[in-house]
């Protein structure tokens, strides 16, 4: 144990992950060698690393009681399921199964088959934990179980009931539970085979009473068509085609495409005049404008609605872009910290530093429907460490006349005078530019020293 | 009854038996079906999980 072993990383008595000056490292005990070594050498760690599926790591040492210390490469910024949208989810289990399917090639299995063990790198899952892999032993499956409750019973849960019901892995740890899952699943998941074979049936053996299966060989074979089976039935989940409020909004909602083109116009000329490292895009919709960010080293692209993260997933992955992670984040609820002393998995707002927030079309919501304060948004964006791009919109606007036509906003503060006061305390003015065809005003400020 | 002390890999292991032999049989079909339209120039647009 090391003092900055990271709060993830305790459930694996094979290796443990920590930082060391700013740098992450992961030391794999001595009792895990034999292991480590057929990875490494069988062919394995090569094909995984050759088609991304892995994360690529270098040796750096090996200590006197024969513990390893390897670095891995780094994830730009963690994410979580309960943050993923149902492709995301998708992906992650495909790559699962497509590692486990290569495993056993090389005569090794998945130990587990946790969804926290996966990560996106450059637009794709990749699998991050080294040391889950153990010698095959021509047994069932160890991890099939919970590939179930991590993977499969959520998916079926986010295409039965409804693909915004990602935060269950927040309620649910582990994933989620057969029999929870068997509850909240509409009667027309019954007639999916799948379903039957791989939830009703394990909630079928409910007595415990003891089976000789598990000293039972289960061929390559046997557990290549179990692999094969599960990746068609989740390859094949598809969401139903459905609307949601926010999705095709730039399609479905402006009505003036000369305003449309003039606010990307200005916000290019924005974006191309810094350095926007790494950025954040709040209430990002399908990520129409985080797709005109270029030279950023990455955008967290996010949006409180699951459809328009999915969209913005599936865009980026048939456009082949690699530097947008689409998210799925409530601004005004962002992800808390979960898991043991609420450590286990970090808190949205410090995982990493940002370089830029991005924040068009997004405060008017924040300040008419969630009765947040110019001041409060003002100190929460002072987040960003060098560059604020954010749009203003009046009262005026057709949008603002929309959302508040019930709602009594004469006590709101909430004017353009207010707006730039607010934001002086922790921003600077570097562009201001009003956009053509509305009232509305595009700003891109520098933060304060 | 909640059985919380119930190992679930037990249930699985015989789970995967049975998922296994009965996709074997289903595979086995699906593997002369798609012969059959290789044979006759049809491709299959299925995402594989062997890379191919």
């Amino acid at each position: 144990m090391t003092n900055n072993q990271l709060p993830s990383s305790f459930r694996d008595p094979a290796s443990f992950v920590y930082i060391e000056e700013n740098k992450i490292f992961r030391k794999i005990r001595s009792e895990y060698k034999n292991e480590m070594k057929h990875l490494m050498h069988s062919g394995l760690y090569d094909e995984l690393i050759d088609k991304k599926y892995l994360i690529k790591h270098t040796l750096l040492k090996e200590e006197l009681n024969n513990d390893l210390v390897i670095q891995p490469e780094e994830i730009e910024f963690i994410s979580y399921p309960y943050e993923w949208s149902f492709e995301q989810i998708k992906d992650a289990a495909l790559l699962t199964l497509k590692i486990q399917n290569i495993a056993i090639n090389y005569n090794m299995s998945l130990k587990d088959a946790s969804i926290y063990n996966v990560q996106f790198k450059e637009g794709k899952p990749i699998f991050i934990d080294t040391t889950s892999f153990e010698f095959y032993n021509e047994k069932p499956w160890k991890a099939y179980y919970q590939f179930c409750k991590h993977f499969l019973y959520p998916l079926w849960v986010l295409k039965y009931n409804s693909p915004a019901l990602q935060g269950l892995y927040l309620a649910w740890l582990d994933g989620l539970d057969p029999q929870l899952t068997k509850n909240v699943l509409p009667f027309k998941s019954y007639f999916n085979l799948a379903v039957l074979l791989h939830l009703h049936l394990p909630l079928s053996f409910k007595s415990s009473k003891k089976v000789n299966e598990e000293s039972k060989l289960f061929t390559k074979s046997k557990l290549k068509n179990l692999l094969k089976h599960l990746f068609t039935t989740i390859d094949k989940l598809k969401l139903p085609q459905q609307l949601s409020t926010w999705n095709k909004y730039y399609d479905k909602n402006i009505t003036n495409p000369s305003y449309l083109e003039a606010k990307e116009n200005i916000f290019v000329d924005y974006i191309s005049s810094i350095k926007p490292g790494v950025v954040l895009d709040l209430g990002a919709n399908d990520g129409h404008f985080s797709k005109l960010v270029k030279n950023a080293n990455i955008i967290i692209s996010t949006d409180f609605d699951a459809y328009v993260v999915n969209e913005n997933y599936k865009n980026n992955k048939n456009e082949n872009r690699t530097n947008i992670l689409p998210l799925i984040i409530d601004v005004c609820n962002p992800s808390p910290g979960i898991g043991w002393n609420n450590e286990e998995r970090m808190i949205f707002f410090g995982r990493k530093e940002f370089d830029t927030v991005i924040a068009i079309a997004l405060i008017h919501h924040l300040v008419f429907t969630y009765n947040i304060t110019l001041e409060m948004i003002a100190k929460k964006f002072s987040i960003a460490k060098k560059f604020l791009v954010i749009e203003f919109i009046p009262t005026s606007d057709e949008k603002v006349i929309q959302i508040t036509k019930n709602k009594n906003i004469e006590h709101i503060n909430y004017s353009e005078e207010i707006f730039e006061t607010s934001f002086s305390s922790f921003f600077k003015i570097i562009k201001k530019q009003n956009i053509s065809h509305s009232e509305r005003i595009l700003y891109l400020y520098e933060r304060k020293d | 009854m909640i059985q919380l002390y119930i190992d679930p890999g037990t249930g699985s292991f015989i789970v995967q038996a049975i998922v296994a032999g009965f996709v074997g049989v289903v595979f086995f079909f699906k593997t002369i079906k798609d012969y059959i339209f290789v044979f006759l120039g049809i491709k299959s647009k299925d995402n594989d999980i062997d890379d191919k």
